[in-house]
């Protein structure tokens, strides 16, 4: 019973999302899409279906194409659901149903929620722009999705717990009530809001332009010190021509925030995408030091600390850490594990044996660097800053060369 | 008790409330009011959820009782875990406990994650200003000294998205010591039997003063104090006293736990043959005294038991047997027989467990110069043998 109630809660929140969609589609024709239709066709046939696997195991597959099929294809045959449509609906069920029969462990409605934010945002604004009749059916449905995800979350935990059942249902259903009471007032105190906040606009336009005025004050004088005295403007207020059609202005600038508000929304996912992939690195160095074992450090820690290294003082181990830096930039870099000479042998530099006895004296003996010793190791890393440009650029005629074949 | 504590949020709940946040800018645009209540609602609902997650657990105290109970293997015991909140309620956490491997749950399917101990995991709900008690029932299974080592809650929030980790953060003080089992020592009888009735009281220079058998004749050598006046004046001729001659009897058990730079892999079996020892000696009223090479932060640097016998002592010892592991830090044998002959009570029988180097073998040279007879205490096969140590006196130094 649980595993039904289960995969009718996932399939619920699947079908919301998809209706969203359907209205992002029906926006353009200016109708209301067949969401009624759907929700009962869609609800009694996975709630159906769900009984059947749970009753007949792998025989319930059978039986589906049996039993239900037909009845969805005969009752969208009454409502006038094309034939193509009742089969591909009746296929997305049985797809539906069995993928989330066979996983019923705890899925994330969040992403469903994410989903369905960005489509409701889009279809929203769309609306707005093209005066959808039926928008707030839209967004019904969306607060619907919301309250569902809530409500199932918490369901779900309640329903495993023997004691107390009454305290956590009326405590949750405190908060929630709180949380709505809360939302409703801002709805009520919208023209104020509104108010506010174009005060505030207005505000910062009126202080914006007499910031510029004498701005344009001085830019005016310029241009009229530069002799363009004599010029006029072209325009008349009063051409006695008779009204012609204009554009009404606003339009444009509607079109303009339009356009703005959707590159701005577009711009938003992007960022989110980016710093979801930048945040899972990380957490996986986090949940690392969640799951008790100790002592591991992951990769990008040690970059981060590499990053941060200071340049030692000596003179001649600042040099070679420059020289080290400046290679990895060309992406010839040390490896972590590789002598200097190791090093130098890999990527074709042509030390002298000098120079890496005079390192290794610096780096691992305790002597110090005498000036003469210093104007080698400079004159010989100025020479290998040459050679590695060198190298590098006939890597990459190399790799010019192989992409073509 | 203070908890660890890390928030894991649903990552994209700040992804849907920055589309919450364009909502509320579109609402005020389009000028609905459906629109500003949808927006608004999701914001309080991550604002809350976020709340609860960085809430929860801070006022769930956990009883941190100081209980050492003891058992023999096999024996049943439980797991008191006593647990108060006083904060923001806990629906269907995950509270997991991970203890030493030395008890065992009663449950067949046990996992062991980590290699030396098991992970239990139980559902856990508690109401504001509620306190439960959980027992986890145990069998204690092997020698040593079992304990919580770690407890953890996964909260789930009340909202559904993200998740708190509280970790305990001091040791939980509960501990259950399982005492080592014994194994049969051959030579046990036969050396102690014989030896004690021999050697205790006529050959000891000392004697009891508080313990006077009789009187005796005057010999010139006897000291005045000596000279029992009353009984010399009933005599009319001078008499001694005589007191009882005593002897101490004790024993020492040295164990050697190390072997090389690593743990005996004899251990179990040299601690079986010692606690076997130790009932023995318990029966027969012996007193002894105990060393082990496992480093310590006492004055004396490892584990040192000074002589006793009976019931209390007999228990010291077990605790102190169980509490011998693999993953103690090592002292090395020799400075332990050193320490042992500067500065503690040297008995007259010396019982040295575990492997002997040549090093070793010259210590307890030195220490039976000292008077004290060596026994060794060897492992064949199952069973453990006591046997007197013969140390030939090399003239050459042993290089």
């Amino acid at each position: 019973m649980n595993r039904v109630a289960a995969v009718t809660y996932q399939f619920i929140l699947e079908l919301i999302l998809g209706m969203l969609f359907l209205f992002l589609i029906y926006i353009n024709k200016n109708e209301f899409p067949p969401i009624l239709l759907l929700t009962v066709l869609c609800i009694s046939s996975i709630i159906l279906f769900s009984f059947l696997l749970a009753k007949f195991r792998n025989n319930g597959k059978w039986l589906y194409f049996v039993t239900i099929l037909p009845l969805i294809l005969l009752i969208g045959f009454q409502t006038g659901l094309p034939l193509y449509g009742g089969l591909g609906l009746g296929f997305l069920i049985y797809w539906r149903g069995i993928s989330l029969f066979d996983d019923v462990s705890e899925r994330s409605e969040a992403i469903l929620l994410l989903l369905s934010f960005i489509i409701g945002l889009v279809a929203i604004i769309y609306s707005a722009m093209s005066k959808y009749p039926f928008q707030s059916e839209m967004i019904l449905l969306l607060i619907t999705q919301l309250v569902i995800v809530l409500l199932g979350g918490f369901l779900r935990k309640w329903n495993s717990i023997q004691t107390d059942k009454a305290k956590f249902a009326v405590y949750f259903l405190k908060v929630i009530a709180a949380v709505l009471a809360i939302g409703v007032i801002p709805a009520f105190l919208l023209k104020y809001i509104q108010m506010i906040l174009f005060a505030i606009l207005h505000f910062f336009v009126i202080l914006l332009s007499t910031v510029s005025a004498p701005l344009f004050g001085f830019l005016e004088y310029l241009l009229r010190l530069n002799g363009n005295e004599g010029r006029k403007t072209t325009i008349n207020a009063d051409t006695g021509l008779p009204d012609e059609y204009q554009p009404p202005a606003y339009e444009k600038t509607e079109t303009t925030l339009y356009i703005l508000l959707i590159v701005a929304a577009v711009a938003f996912i992007i960022f989110l995408y980016k710093k979801k992939f930048t945040k899972q690195d990380f957490s996986v160095v986090n949940s690392a030091v969640v799951s008790v074992s100790e002592g591991a450090y992951g990769s990008t820690q040690s970059n981060l600390f590499r990053r941060r290294m200071k340049p030692p003082e000596d003179i001649i181990r600042r040099e070679i850490f420059e020289l080290e830096k400046y290679a990895s930039k060309l992406k010839l870099g040390r490896l972590p594990f590789e002598t200097l000479e190791e090093w130098w042998q890999r990527i074709g530099l042509s030390g002298s044996s000098e120079s890496i006895a005079i390192y290794e004296k610096v780096r691992y003996g305790e002597g110090r660097s005498s000036i003469e010793e210093q104007t080698i190791m400079k004159t010989e890393i100025h020479q290998f800053k040459q050679q590695l440009k060198e190298i590098y650029k006939s890597l990459k005629d190399k790799k010019k060369k192989s992409k073509p074949n | 008790m203070s908890w660890k504590k890390y928030s894991v949020e649903d990552r994209k709940i700040p992804g849907i409330s920055g589309f919450a946040i364009i909502l509320i800018i579109v609402s005020l645009y389009i000028q609905s009011k459906l629109v500003l209540f949808l927006a608004v609602f999701f914001l309080i609902v991550a604002f809350c959820n976020q709340h609860y997650l960085k809430r929860a657990g801070e006022k769930l105290y956990f009883e941190n009782l100081n209980v050492k109970n003891h058992f023999f293997i096999g024996d049943k015991g439980e797991w008191f875990l006593t647990f108060r909140n006083e904060g923001f309620p806990i629906l269907k956490a995950e509270l997991k406990i991970y203890f030493d491997y030395f008890v065992s749950p009663n449950e067949e399917q046990q996992e062991t994650s980590l290699s030396s101990m098991y992970e239990m995991s139980f559902p856990f709900s508690l109401f504001t200003n509620q306190a439960k008690q959980i027992k986890i029932p145990f069998t204690a299974k092997q020698r040593g000294i079992a304990r919580i080592r770690s407890i953890e809650f996964r909260v789930p929030s009340l909202l559904g998205f993200g998740e708190t980790i509280l970790e305990s953060k001091y040791f939980v003080k509960q501990q259950a010591v399982v005492y080592p089992l014994p194994i049969p020592v051959k030579g046990i009888k036969e050396q102690i039997s014989v030896l004690q009735g021999i050697h205790v009281v006529p050959v000891s220079v000392y004697e009891d003063l508080l313990g006077p058998v009789g009187t005796r004749d005057y010999v010139p050598s006897d000291s005045f104090n000596r000279i029992h006046w009353k009984a010399s004046a009933r005599k009319q001729e001078l008499q001694t006293k005589v007191y009882e001659r005593i002897a101490e009897k004790g024993w020492n058990i040295a164990l050697n736990v190390s072997d090389g730079h690593s743990i005996t892999g004899n251990l179990e079996k040299l601690i079986s043959s010692i606690t076997e020892f130790a009932y023995y000696a318990f029966h027969k009223q012996i007193p002894y005294s105990l060393c082990i090479n496992v480093r310590t932060a006492a004055s004396t640097p490892f584990l040192y038991l000074p002589i006793g016998e009976g019931k209390e002592h007999l228990q010291k010892v077990l605790e102190t047997l169980a509490s011998v592991s693999t993953q103690n830090t090592s002292l090395p044998y020799d400075y332990m027989l050193s320490f042992y002959s500067r500065h503690l009570t040297a008995q007259p029988y010396f019982i040295h467990a575990g492997i002997k180097t040549d090093d070793t073998k010259r210590m307890l040279l030195g220490i039976s110069k000292k008077g004290a007879k060596l026994f060794e205490l060897k492992i064949e096969q199952e069973f453990g043998l006591l046997s007197e140590m013969v140390i030939h006196q090399e003239r050459r130094m042993l290089l």
